[in-house]
């Protein structure tokens, strides 16, 4: 082959190069971006934190999670876990007091808004 | 193949290494780049502390005082006991919590022992996020409102 024909076969190389790249690269986003276990992270420590804070406020307080549609919410004790299909859940350990006695038997929430309540104690009901 | 062939071969490879050495470096930039920040976002270790910090000054089950209405900020002194704080502060093992109320003298609170005398292990970031914070607060005691100092030190096991 001829440098003509060397420079040519190298350019197709480079450019085959990129193609890869641009390729590896527009995976990593898309699947960043559309990874449902970060959305599984974001609402397990979303609804572990609001547990959290309704434990401070003086007075009653309503707290409504809507659009859970795809999640199933299981509370017990201590534990927040949140699970999609059969995914290991992910897990957030609150910090209750003695006024959170009403859901000691696991809580299992799959409809679509979750409501937290608290007076003098707190409570988790399916809407 | 002869000698320039075989030449031009090991020249041509001699090129390609460092290209794909830093073909693979930029890949590895570019994937920093996206997932280091993605990743930060998530680390709530000091909000939950901060959150359960407040509890203890904010919350009528905890040391808030309550006449008709809850005082968040006063403290009622009687409320300052070990059986009380275990109430308002249960089921965590992760964490461990020292109180000192300061007035005229000083009260020290421990909860879960496990981790409250742990601190020392503090410099762990890996293992341990840890939290110390003073809030100036008035407290009651009996009929007299009198000023002083709460420090709440946190550790938190990751």
């Amino acid at each position: 082959m001829d440098k003509k024909g060397d420079s040519l076969l190298e350019k197709q190389l480079i450019w085959a190069f990129y193609l890869i790249l641009v390729v590896v690269v527009y995976f990593m986003i898309s699947g960043i971006s559309t990874e449902k276990s970060y959305y599984e992270d974001y609402l397990v420590r979303n609804l572990g934190l609001s547990l959290d804070t309704l434990h401070n406020a003086p007075g009653e307080l309503n707290v409504y999670h809507k659009n859970l549609n795809d999640v199933t919410v299981n509370i017990k004790e201590n534990v927040v876990e949140v699970r999609s299909s059969t995914k290991t859940p992910k897990v957030y350990l609150f910090t209750r007091d003695k006024n959170f006695q009403q859901i000691d038997s696991s809580f299992n929430f799959n409809n679509s808004t979750l409501k937290i309540s608290k007076d003098k104690e707190i409570y988790l009901e399916n809407e | 193949m002869n000698k320039k062939a075989a030449f031009d071969t090991t020249h041509e490879l001699m090129i390609w290494i460092p290209r794909i050495i830093i073909l693979v470096i930029v890949v590895g930039i570019v994937y920093s780049l996206i997932t280091i920040p993605v990743q930060k976002n998530f680390e709530i270790d000091t909000l939950q502390e901060k959150i359960l910090r407040q509890r203890f000054v904010y919350s009528e089950n905890c040391l808030a005082y309550e006449d008709n209405n809850v005082y968040s900020g006063i403290i009622d002194k009687n409320k300052f006991t070990q059986t009380n704080l275990e109430n308002c502060f249960q089921f965590n093992n992760n964490i461990g919590v020292n109180l000192n109320l300061m007035t005229n003298d000083v009260k020290t609170i421990n909860l879960n022992e496990r981790l409250s005398n742990k601190f020392d292990f503090c410099f762990d970031k890996d293992h341990f996020t840890c939290s110390n914070y003073t809030y100036y607060i008035l407290t009651k005691d009996n009929n007299r409102f009198v000023p002083g100092l709460l420090n709440i030190a946190m550790i938190k096991l990751k």
